[in-house]
């Protein structure tokens, strides 16, 4: 009862501060903005991938290749993709991004359950590797599945066409670059602006409108004032990085409608975002980084005083975020001293671990360290609300 | 009542052995000059500062151990114009009075009431920060004042409204002592002395110099003079 009504009161009075409702609201104005001016300025071409389709098929009765060229060509063309059917193999090694569906491909399906096939894709304009990965392949493979009509399932071996394992592997990084780079980016800025958020939020208003001894007087439980600073710290803090990554999506939505490429670096987050298990891991992520920074200035305000308390967290606020930016930049997947001593840290790998699903023991442990370092701050700014000297400064 | 109090900031002693009573049913005001220690003579009667020597009794009640029960039985007036300024006047009242665990049913007739004493209803809408000092000072009493505790602590209640305001505010203070409550209140306002106090207690350097009626104290420390006069001296340590 008592922290409702302190978080309440504490939401309509900071609702009503314009100030807060820009620096709400810019980021989400601010990124549409800049997404979209390419699509504003340029007319992007549609991707054209050839298709050349070779099976011979089973008894000429069951020509899978042929089936699938047209399902490609029924399902996939639109104003940012369109399959164009080519008759010999040089076209096809010669195209920009294509598909060839070899003689034996009928064959290779039905007797040995495996799909095998090629593709060859640009390395400059990347939505092809997205569409290819997420889109046409799983495709096929649904196709294959509906065409069949079996219930064992085949094993899917998809060669790919002139891509050695270090090409793979390169591919592979670059797509999780492609995630993590701006990732530490949108981290980077949650943190900047958040600093300064929470000054809104902080005790600094209390004392301002001379609000803490009333408080003080009027509430059962201190620790209420506190978790209420903390909750609504954090729901406002996590609404900057909300606000971006709804005027990410909003500017990539515009973007792919317009068939925008997929090189803009806003339409590859955006596309990214997409994705429901990495958009609500992004925003747990940021739920995190709010209450972490949120908790983290409350106590040296409490601990310190008011002026203090602003400084030290400011300036370690500060340090630590740009430790953590400057320490990803040119690798946003390293890991070493520079990343594991900031806790700002610790949540962002702990996100790109379970989005790649990789390193799980490092996961859980990065988890306890968030908790543990949580829990040590709350009961820090408990203990440092006793300390009346620092209330009454 | 205060016994014996000590109480240090920072390495330095404000309260030094005060002691003094207040009495139930009556105006009981706090005297001193600026930096006497009566600002933090409050906050330690309402728990808000633990002592480092003593103790106060409200009710029998002492602070050191029962200091929520006693904040239950004391409304309150800070010094400074508390009130966040974004929020209208009427829902910085009822922050504090859903604190209390009033219901808004009950308490929304007593704002109108005691706004209306004052003329003050229409201001209820502005926010907060809005107001002028003394607006935020009357508002301040009635938020105190809807609370409906037995024991009223006001810091200066009067200081920055004007002789309409400032009148109509000692008649609802009387009139709530009139009908059995306390009042501990510090001023420095003359015209609320002569009219309200029942009870004097002049503290300088974080000790009680002298406590009493007006008359007692005018005949300490100027017995020929008039109680302004008696109590600069008493302000400025000359007996």
């Amino acid at each position: 009862m008592e922290l409702s009504t302190l978080l309440f009161y504490e939401f309509k009075s900071l609702l009503k501060q314009r100030a807060i409702i820009l620096t709400i609201l810019i980021p989400m104005l601010f990124i549409t903005f800049l997404a979209i001016s390419p699509t504003l300025i340029t007319q992007q071409a549609p991707i054209t991938v050839v298709v050349y389709n070779q099976d011979i098929g089973i008894n000429s009765s069951l020509k899978l290749g042929k089936f699938m060229t047209g399902q490609l060509q029924t399902n996939f063309n639109s104003s940012t993709v369109k399959f164009e059917e080519v008759n010999s193999f040089g076209k096809f090694s010669n195209s920009t991004n294509g598909i060839w569906f070899p003689q034996n491909f009928s064959t290779v399906a039905i007797k040995d359950h495996k799909l095998q096939y090629f593709f060859r894709e640009s390395s400059s304009d990347i939505r092809v590797s997205s569409i290819f990965g997420k889109e046409i392949q799983p495709f096929i493979y649904q196709q294959f599945l509906k065409i069949l009509n079996i219930t064992d399932l085949p094993k899917i071996d998809v060669s790919v066409y002139k891509n050695s394992i270090e090409q793979l592997k390169q591919k592979e990084i670059s797509i999780k670059g492609n995630l993590a780079f701006p990732l530490v980016y949108m981290i980077f800025l949650v943190l900047m602006m958040g600093s300064s958020f929470v000054r809104f939020v902080s005790f600094a208003k209390e004392k301002q409108s001379n609000m803490m001894e009333l408080l003080l007087y009027s509430v059962k439980n201190r620790n209420n004032l506190i978790m209420s600073k903390l909750l609504i710290g954090t729901l406002f803090g996590v609404s900057i990085p909300l606000s971006y990554l709804f005027g990410l999506l909003f500017a990539g939505s515009v973007n792919q409608a317009s068939g925008t490429s997929f090189s803009n670096p806003f339409v590859i987050q955006s596309s990214i975002l997409y994705d429901p298990l990495v958009l609500t891991l992004l925003i747990i992520l940021f739920l995190i980084l709010s209450f972490m920074n949120m908790n983290f200035t409350l106590f040296f305000q409490l601990f310190f005083g008011r002026e203090s308390g602003d400084r030290i967290s400011g300036y370690l606020n500060i340090g630590l975020t740009f430790l953590f930016y400057i320490s990803l930049l040119v690798d946003p997947l390293s890991t070493g001293i520079a990343q594991y001593v900031n806790p700002y840290f610790w949540p962002y790998r702990a996100v790109i671990n379970i989005i790649f699903k990789e390193n799980l023991l490092n996961t859980i442990l990065y988890i306890l360290a968030i908790l543990l370092f949580n829990l040590l701050l709350l009961r820090g700014s408990v203990k440092a609300m006793s300390r009346e000297k620092v209330l009454f400064e | 009542m205060f016994d014996q109090v000590r109480k240090s900031l920072n390495s330095k002693f404000i309260l030094n052995s005060l002691s003094f009573h207040f009495y139930s049913g009556q105006v009981n005001v706090l005297l001193g000059p600026n930096g006497a220690g009566k600002t933090t003579a409050v906050r330690c009667l309402l728990g808000l500062l633990k002592l480092d020597h003593g103790d106060i009794l409200v009710d029998n009640l002492s602070v050191t151990s029962s200091a929520a029960k006693i904040r239950d039985k004391v409304a309150f007036v800070p010094q400074e114009d508390a009130g966040y300024k974004s929020l209208t006047v009427k829902d910085n009242i009822l922050l504090i009075t859903k604190l209390n665990k009033l219901n808004d049913k009950d308490v929304l007739p007593l704002i109108i009431s005691y706004t209306d004493q004052l003329k003050m209803t229409e201001l209820l809408p502005q926010d907060w920060g809005k107001l002028s000092g003394g607006e935020k000072r009357a508002f301040s009493l009635i938020r105190a004042l809807i609370l409906n505790k037995p024991i009223l602590v006001l810091d200066e209640p009067t200081a920055g409204l004007d002789l309409q305001r400032a009148s109509r505010v000692r008649r609802l203070i009387k009139s709530e002592v009139e009908m059995g409550k306390t009042v501990v209140m510090s001023s420095h306002i003359l015209s609320d002395i002569e009219n309200l106090a029942n009870h004097m207690v002049i503290i300088r350097n974080g000790q009680t110099i002298m406590e009493g009626t007006k008359e007692d104290i005018k005949n300490h420390f100027a017995p020929d003079s008039s109680l302004d006069e008696a109590l600069i001296v008493a302000f400025e340590g000359e007996s």
